[in-house]
């Protein structure tokens, strides 16, 4: 029975996206009805089909993120309006309303630029910035976080009290005051970004490191001779990696939000190049007659860090070791 | 123990003093000329020069910082470039007070939300409620500050309607809540709670209609002092939308953490015995649950006031207001006054590492199992 | 029908022309004809403004002139032995807790009008403490004598000039009046090696200053001014009385104690204007206290609180909350959405509000006429309008627009034609032009959209735009320093600061001119149009205008406007220069 909740759930939304045009804040309720409908249906289906115990939210949360990535990979191949270069867009209409039936499915913003596209072509940059932080502040807060953590020693020390520097600055603070010296791209918003990170995945790292410097197999390869070198190399980042990976989908989370912030300050990556935190701060000057400019990227960035979060704490409670414990 | 907490403070030291060092130098870093911000950009060569000596720009690094640091010591933390005659402690003096209140207004509503919420959804683990909760929570630490901040703008500002009806069916259906209870209850053993279930219910009834008679309208920019004279009604109704701005991912934060902490809490064997002398379950539930969780709650809500310190300026921003936050971008960083920047920073990271001890302190006395260890 | 509010402003105004008109300018200030201009339903949709008999609480009623209130009128010459007795005060004294709070554009930066620029920063405040020698009419352009008793030219040319002041005005310490003081503090305005704000500009006219006696001043100027007595109605007619600074008081951006002190709270006897300071945190708020022995009556409003809520829209919704009840709007949207709510309202248009610049020296791209042109050919206000204003932009194809006093029919329009623009492109690319040009433009809205609208525009016609969004007050350096190619940079010509913005931006000798511009049509124009009086200078306007197009010196796209609106609680608020209002005869019922 349930399962008829996704076809009816699906008619809802249709109806929010299409048939109803005003007021945003019942498109907008109805549209939350329809998306709740639909979950459950889902969810009975594949309770039924699949396995009682399948986690529906996950999945959903997995296979929208999949959905992201493969948009932003292949935006240049959709046919989507015209969302970057407002020179093509002059004889556009400025300001649509969302209407899921017409060459603007999801409404034009103030420069008659696609929002659908934006938020795709945002996706882009969103991931490219959250990505390239985290390897970085994967390779090295997790390089420098073991090395200290199987040192100890005068290094840890001094590794802990900058740590400490670094965390004492609240996260937007110290990213204003960093990225105000800077011209803002996605290389230096990236970078801010993994100066940001680096300080925690250092301590993640230092953390399991401790963990693992007393296990038999380090203790074995020390024993034998090994050069610490080696055995950071070999022994321990491979096992330490895991842990702090599993981290990385919250870390990215995290990072979309802190970039988005920074472009909603102004400081961040310049329209007309979309990203979702740009395309926000645009419309909140006129909340009040054109609100979709601002919820329609603002619903994707919200779905997009549920998401992450969501699969995030599945790897985290799957792969460290600590999570489990804690 | 107090020597724990002396190891502490004398780690806190080279801290501050880094956070300092670096504090200063952002300043270097940041382009744009101090005596151009000071005299705009139609003063001549020779006076940019004048107050760039003034400034003291032409000492070298290590004398500015050193001087810098012993007035910031005494409490003197230089003059503005631009706004002329004002201290910088002045000026943040002035700027502190607003996004502290803030701050704190935004965890005593996370708190006066997520209490009841937590203890509904830990006494009825895996119902309905506490799935509700539990998808709710994921919500809340989803929305990023400032899309919270619109949309609830939105809401309570252009919107006014919305969240009027939307208190007035939350209020309704509490109260329903209790009727509900109270009708379950009847014909149990204590006829006396069925009395209270009911005028509990009436007076949420009561409540939730005069507030939705009298629903205020918000500001959608501004701040009204607490010590205006336009008074206490009015600095709520302008703090109220960027407070509960701040405390929608706080709200996410608690409920989750005492949630599980109470359930973790529920199976220990003072609890189960205390269930076993037939005590009731309020009873349970506030008087022996919550005591242990509740040192938990004090440290992640100090840890959490840190936070909104430091992440007001979104909230300022999105709302106009001018607390240390937005003095710190739209007076310092933007018009380029770096004294106000220096200043700023340094009293907000101050706060953080020093909130951030007495939570760390408090957690060993508090916690048993960490003072022994 | 009522007054609105926005009439009865204009109606004192009227009302006091008509018995003051001509002392401003001219060169007899007995021979002009009062009238009652049409221009006093200028402002509002109203028509019918003038006659209300039961509209009784309004002390500007127009009616009857004889019967005005305002304390100026006893400059009529057979009124000048009693100078400071109001003939009909709006009340007999300060009325106790009435209080009128006023929503800033800017934090006032210094209570001295020598660092002061108009309304937008502190201009109100301080006309408020130091009060104005004389004052300027925007709707009828007439200037007339407050503080002063009159200003007139000695000669036909307009390069001599007497100006009286009334007797027995005196500082609060005793100090009084003097044509000294007058002159010393128009020193003030060179101690800083040149003069920077607006209307102190004119100050540089002033070749000899002659104390002919206490009272009387006489001023040789080395060219031309016909409205000379403007001048005294902005920041050089704010007198200070430089005994209570002391020593530092040239030294104006030198941080003396005294300076530091007197410019974030001026003691009571600095000023002889109607307010004195109570309190002043700049960003905060800057309370006023009726000064209890105003020279020119009782001071009805007894307190005066200035809040600065940033932005126009949320200063606009500060005023729809009950918050303010003043409130000083500089933001098309903003301000149109006000006159749509029916709210009263009085604002000065700015012509060249919104424009570009383009950057005219040798070397850089735009010193090309042909690719001038092509810009001015391709930027389509209506395009900015829709993508930067909502619509709610006065575009233009003009600078003087149609809404300014000085329009006329002789003004033209520049034309729009892309096709023409991306041929004129492409010829200058073909000499060798790499087709970028560096631009610009304020972080602030409408900025960037503004910015990205033009971006568009210059991209569909084949010019690439290197754009550079940054604070204001950054981009204010950058056209200082001239590091640009094109940049947003509005000239603002009010009613009163017209020809001044001109010649600021446009002469070849002003060292404001940032554009690196320099014709000598446009300086014999310029000169022309000092030499003209405010009434006869819509022709000189309308040619300087044209020569704007003909050597594309930079494209308008809109007239702005900016002022303030109020509730129905207040009246008598006088509007004067660079969008200043007095309070003198401020009243608040409630």
């Amino acid at each position: 029975m349930a399962a008829l909740l996704l076809p009816l759930g699906a008619v809802v939304l249709w109806i929010a996206l299409g048939a109803i045009t005003d007021p945003t804040a019942l498109r907008l309720a109805v549209a939350v009805v329809g998306l709740v409908a639909m979950y459950f249906g889902i969810d009975a289906i594949a309770k039924r089909l699949v396995s009682p115990t399948f986690e529906t939210d996950f999945w959903l949360s997995a296979g929208w993120l999949v959905l992201v990535v493969l948009l932003a990979v292949f935006a240049d191949l959709l046919p989507l309006a015209e969302a970057r270069d407002p020179s093509l867009t002059l004889t556009q209409p400025s300001r649509e309303r969302p209407d899921l039936f017409s060459s603007h499915p999801l409404g034009t913003d103030s420069q008659a630029l696609d929002i659908l596209g934006g938020v795709i072509y945002g996706a882009r940059v969103s991931l490219q910035v959250s990505l390239i932080a985290v390897t970085v502040g994967t390779v090295i807060g997790g390089l420098i976080g073991v090395t200290s953590g199987y040192f100890r020693g005068k290094l840890d020390g001094g590794v802990g009290i900058l740590t400490d520097t670094l965390l004492a600055f609240p996260p937007l603070i110290f990213l204003l005051a960093v990225v105000t010296a800077f011209e803002p791209g996605v290389i230096t918003i990236s970078l801010a970004l993994a100066l940001l990170g680096i300080p925690t995945y250092t301590r993640l790292a230092r953390a399991n490191t401790l963990a693992f410097a007393q296990r038999e197999f380090v203790l074995a390869a020390r024993a034998l001779g090994a050069k610490p070198g080696r055995i950071i190399l070999r022994e321990l980042v491979p096992n330490v990696v895991r842990p702090l990976l599993s981290y990385s989908f919250i870390i990215v989370a995290v990072l979309i939000v802190a970039e988005a912030s920074l472009s909603f300050l102004g400081v961040g990556i310049q329209r007309p190049t979309p990203t979702w935190g740009n395309m926000i701060a645009a419309g909140q000057g006129q909340l009040e007659t054109t609100p979709h400019v601002v919820f329609v990227p603002g619903a994707v960035m919200f779905i997009t860090v549920f998401c992450l979060n969501r699969v995030g704490d599945k790897a985290r409670a799957a792969w460290d070791p600590k999570q489990s414990a804690l | 123990m107090a020597r724990m907490i002396g190891l502490r403070l004398l780690k806190l030291v080279p801290v501050l003093f880094l956070v300092s060092l670096a504090t200063f130098f952002i300043v270097d870093l940041v382009p744009g000329d101090p005596a151009r911000a000071a005299l705009g950009p139609d003063a001549t060569e020779a006076q940019y020069e004048a107050v760039r000596q003034e400034l003291g720009l032409d000492a070298s690094l290590v004398e500015r910082y050193v001087d810098w640091i012993g007035s910031a010591l005494t409490g003197d933390l230089g003059n503005s470039l631009i706004k002329p005659g004002f201290t910088v402690t002045e000026l943040i003096s002035l700027a502190l007070p607003i996004t502290l209140q803030l701050a704190i207004m935004g965890m005593l509503i996370a708190l006066f939300v997520s209490l009841p919420l937590a203890i509904v959804a830990a006494y009825r683990e895996g119902t309905a409620v506490d799935r509700f909760t539990n998808g709710l929570t994921a919500a809340f630490i989803s929305i990023p500050g400032f899309l919270a901040g619109l949309l609830l703008a939105y809401l309570f500002v252009f919107q006014p309607e919305v969240p009027r009806y939307a208190w007035l069916a939350l209020g309704l259906a509490v109260a329903c809540g209790m009727f509900l209870t109270a009708a379950r209850r009847v014909g149990d053993d204590l006829g006396r709670n069925v009395a209270l279930w009911i005028l509990a219910g009436l007076v949420a009834i009561g409540v939730t209609l005069l507030v939705f008679a009298n629903f205020p309208s918000f500001p959608r920019t501004g701040f009204v002092r607490l010590t205006s004279e336009r008074g206490v009604l009015d600095n709520l109704r302008s703090a109220f939308l960027p407070a509960l701005t701040i405390s929608i991912s706080q709200i996410a934060v608690f409920t989750r953490l005492l949630r599980s902490d109470l359930i973790a809490t529920l199976q220990e064997d003072f609890i189960l015995s205390a269930k076993a002398k037939g005590m009731t379950p309020r009873h349970i539930l506030w008087r022996e649950a919550l005591r242990p969780s509740s040192f938990s709650l004090i440290t992640l809500a100090g840890v959490s006031f840190g936070n909104a310190i430091g992440g007001t300026v979104i909230v300022e921003s999105i709302f106009g207001i001018q607390g240390v936050g937005r003095l710190i971008v739209n007076d310092g960083v933007i018009p380029g006054d770096y004294p106000i920047v220096q200043g700023g920073v340094l009293v907000i990271a101050v706060f953080y590492v020093v909130v951030n001890l007495l939570v760390d302190v408090s957690y060993v006395y508090l916690d048993p199992r960490i003072r022994r260890g | 029908m009522r007054l609105s509010r926005g009439n009865r402003v204009v109606a004192l105004l009227a009302a006091t022309s008509l018995v003051l008109a001509a002392c401003g300018g001219d060169d007899d200030t007995a021979t002009e004809e009062p009238t009652v201009d049409d221009t006093v339903a200028d402002d509002t949709d109203d028509p019918d403004d003038t006659d209300d008999p039961d509209d009784t609480d309004d002390p500007d009623d127009t009616d009857d002139p004889d019967d005005t209130d305002d304390p100026d009128d006893t400059d009529e010459p057979d009124d000048t032995d009693d100078p400071v007795d109001p003939v009909d005060a709006p009340c007999d004294a300060t009325i106790p807790g009435s209080q009128i709070d006023y929503g800033i554009f800017a934090p006032n930066a210094a209570f001295d009008p020598v660092g002061s620029s108009g309304a937008l920063v502190g201009g109100t405040e301080i006309a408020a403490v130091y009060d104005v020698l004389f004052i300027f009419d925007p709707t009828t352009l007439e200037v007339r004598p407050h503080l002063a008793e009159s200003l007139t030219a000695d000669n036909d040319d307009f390069t001599v000039w007497t100006m009286t002041l009334r007797e027995g005005i005196t500082y609060s310490d005793g100090t009084p009046l003097t044509a000294q003081l007058v002159a010393d503090n128009n020193e003030r305005y060179f101690a800083d090696e040149g003069v920077r704000n607006t209307s102190g500009g004119f100050l540089q006219y002033i070749e000899e200053t002659e104390i002919v006696d206490d009272l009387t001043l006489r001023f040789t100027l080395n060219t031309p001014l016909a409205e000379f007595g403007l001048v005294f109605a902005d920041e050089p007619g704010m007198v200070v009385n430089l005994d209570v600074i002391g020593d530092d008081a040239n030294e104006l951006k030198t941080a003396g104690p005294d300076v530091d002190a007197f410019r974030v709270q001026p003691p009571d006897a600095a000023g002889v204007g109607p307010y004195v300071v109570e309190r002043n945190v700049p960003g905060e708020e800057t309370i006023l206290r009726a000064r209890d022995d105003y020279w020119g009556g009782p001071v009805c409003v007894e307190t005066i609180r200035f809040t600065w809520i940033p932005g126009s829209a949320g200063t606009y919704d500060a005023f729809r909350s009950g918050e303010l009840d003043v409130a000083f709007l500089r933001d098309p949207v903003v301000n149109q959405q006000a006159i749509d709510d029916g709210v009263q309202h009085f604002y000065f248009p700015q012509d060249g509000g919104a424009m570009i610049n383009f950057n005219h020296r040798e070397g850089r791209a735009t010193a090309d006429p042909r690719l001038r042109e092509a810009i001015m050919l391709a930027l389509d206000p209506e395009i900015i309008n829709d993508r930067a204003y909502q619509g709610a932009l006065n575009t233009t194809l003009s600078y003087i627009g149609p809404d300014s006093p000085y329009y006329s029919d002789a003004v033209e329009e520049r034309t729009l034609d892309t096709e023409r623009a991306a041929a004129l492109v492409e010829e200058v690319k073909a000499d060798g032009w790499d087709g970028t040009l560096n631009f610009v433009a304020g972080n602030a809205p409408p900025g960037p959209d503004s910015a990205i609208a033009i971006e568009a525009m210059l991209g569909a016609v084949g010019i690439e735009l290197d754009t550079e969004l940054m604070a204001t007050g950054d981009s204010i350096a950058r056209l200082g320093t001239g590091d640009f190619d094109i940049i947003t940079n509005g000239w603002n010509s009010g009613p009163g600061t017209m020809v001044l913005s001109l010649i600021r931006n446009l002469s070849s000798t002003s060292p404001t001119n940032r554009m690196g511009y320099a014709s000598d049509a446009m300086d014999a124009l310029l000169d022309d149009a000092l030499a003209t009086p405010f009434a006869d200078l819509a022709p000189v306007l309308a040619a300087i205008n044209n020569q704007i197009n003909e050597e594309f010196v930079s494209p308008p796209f809109g007239s702005t406007s900016e002022g303030v609106v109020w509730t129905d609680d207040v009246s008598g608020l006088v509007p004067t220069v660079s969008t200043i209002f007095l309070f003198h005869d401020a009243v608040v019922t409630n």
